[in-house]
């Protein structure tokens, strides 16, 4: 990659910071005006620190910051470096002293296979453990996530220094750790709903025994906590400051277009999902009771289904599943409006044609149904 | 009241009418000022005038100069063209006998 395509990229990093209609905004104003990379690079990273100094007024990413970033980065710097030290001792031992003919012994056969067990099982504790922590930081203030995960990754390598509070072990820090807190930053902040290998981690931890099942249940404590957190939740937004919902005119299964317009005056709960989405469908019988409960009130639930095989897949779906709203096939120009890029999305829209809450990811069903109950009472 | 940088932008946004929006509105207050208007502060300014109630903004249709991109569009308000207003009388006001009003006396 050159130095111009390095900066494009950077431009492209630095945006995803930003809210999405925003990004969309300011990229657009940039292609617009013609700006050369740095230029561009300079006013996309101005915004960033703007809106990251301006998250830190409220108490969401100090209480992360305080109650998790430090307390967590701390406890896995030193878990790290506990598992490091107790491991290298192993990988040395074997390394240097390695010879085929070994493996003629029942016992070392025996010890080669524990030690190798335990020691994958705790390095895989310990990814699960950053991830946990990353998760539920992620959760706690989604849009301060870019400084809270650098402060954390911070302490979980301060747990290095001599300086540290009880820092009791020599050794290495531990790599995949720091890279696991940091990837699951990124999960976390991105889809909250299709992080389906987690509790497959965890039974891998639970297993783990001894010093190390120490750190087995502060992984197990920590995933909980960030499985538990981890539903997406929304913010209803003010009426004052909600935007209009981008209109649409998409086909149902009849044929019949159906219009955000001709919507009005009703709350639309607008779905975006697809059959192969795993967290659309466990969404789907949620809508399903919000619809019938809330229906009289002037709910309409909405799934736009962004299949690509379209009525064919779809079709056979909705014959073998309860689905009592209205289901319309989604494109790409209205899955762009909308700012979709993984599914499930939920959008809560006003009887006025304003997004009042967006979910990215799996919903929180309580959640969605306080926003909604909220949305039904304002005329 | 209005600080100098938000009544830049309600101008810029007023004389633009329906075309008022981020990239548009930069230009506008770029060519007025003579100086670079940053995206930073163009945005959180917007963000401050709209939950003042002094804009409305939504978001507006892609075009293919903009790579598919929608623009953020920018709507002055009743109370927006009113806080301008005020702005300006009291700059006017304010100016009335310094040296670099125009057609006043020179009173240095």
């Amino acid at each position: 990659m050159n130095g111009h395509g390095m900066t494009w990229w950077l431009v492209e990093v630095f945006s995803r910071m930003l809210a999405r209609d925003e990004r969309d905004a300011v990229r657009g104003d940039i292609a617009e005006s013609g700006e050369g990379g740095w230029q561009a690079l300079r006013d996309v990273l101005g915004l960033v620190v703007r809106r990251q100094a301006a998250l830190w007024k409220g108490w969401r990413p100090w209480l992360g910051f305080a109650a998790l970033a430090v307390p967590l980065g701390m406890e896995l710097g030193r878990a790290s470096l506990r598992t490091a030290h107790t491991s290298s001792i192993y990988i040395w031992m074997y390394a240097n002293n390695w010879d085929w003919s070994l493996f003629r012994y029942a016992g070392f056969r025996h010890d080669l296979i524990y030690y190798a067990a335990t020691y994958a099982l705790a390095y895989l504790t310990l990814a699960c453990s950053a991830w946990a922590s990353g998760f539920a930081l992620g959760w706690l203030s989604r849009s301060a996530i870019p400084l809270n995960a650098g402060m954390f990754c911070l302490t979980v390598m301060l747990a290095k220094s001599p300086l540290a509070p009880f820092r009791d072990m020599p050794g290495g820090g531990n790599a995949p750790g720091i890279c696991a807190g940091v990837l699951s930053h990124r999960v976390s902040m991105d889809r909250a709903g299709n992080l389906g290998s987690a509790p497959r981690a965890l039974g891998n931890a639970i297993g783990v025994e001894g010093e190390d099942g120490m750190i087995a249940r502060f992984a197990l404590f920590v995933v909980l906590t960030g499985m538990a957190a981890g539903a997406e939740r929304a913010v209803l937004q003010p009426a004052g400051q909600r935007k209009a919902a981008p209109e649409f005119a998409l086909k149902d299964s009849s044929g019949k277009t159906v219009t955000l317009k001709k919507l009005r005056g009703k709350v639309v709960l607008l779905d975006f999902w697809a059959t192969w989405c795993h967290g659309c469908k466990e969404e789907i019988p949620w809508f399903a009771d919000f619809q019938r409960r809330y229906g009289k009130q002037g709910l309409q639930v909405v799934g736009v289904s962004l299949d690509d095989e379209g009525w064919k897949v779809v079709k056979p779906f909705l014959g073998q599943t309860d689905v009592p709203y209205r289901i319309i096939l989604g494109n790409e120009p209205t899955a762009k409006q909308y700012g979709i890029e993984n599914m499930p999305d939920t959008y809560l829209i006003d009887r006025q044609g304003r997004i009042a809450a967006a979910y990215i990811g799996l919903v929180d069903k309580d959640d969605v149904e306080a926003n909604l109950k909220a949305i039904l009472k304002q005329r | 009241m209005l600080g100098e940088f938000e009544y830049l932008l309600l101008a810029a946004a007023t004389k633009l009418g329906d075309d008022a929006y981020g990239a548009a509105i930069r230009q506008e207050m770029e060519v007025a000022t003579g100086r670079r208007c940053s995206i930073g502060a163009l945005y959180t300014t917007l963000d401050r005038l709209e939950a003042k109630g002094f804009i409305q903004t939504r978001m507006g249709d892609p075009t293919p100069q903009r790579g598919g991109r929608p623009k953020r569009m920018v709507l002055i308000t009743g109370e927006g063209v009113r806080e301008a207003t005020e702005f300006f009388d009291a700059v006017t006001r304010a100016s009335r006998g310094v040296s670099w009003a125009k057609g006043d006396e020179v009173t240095p």
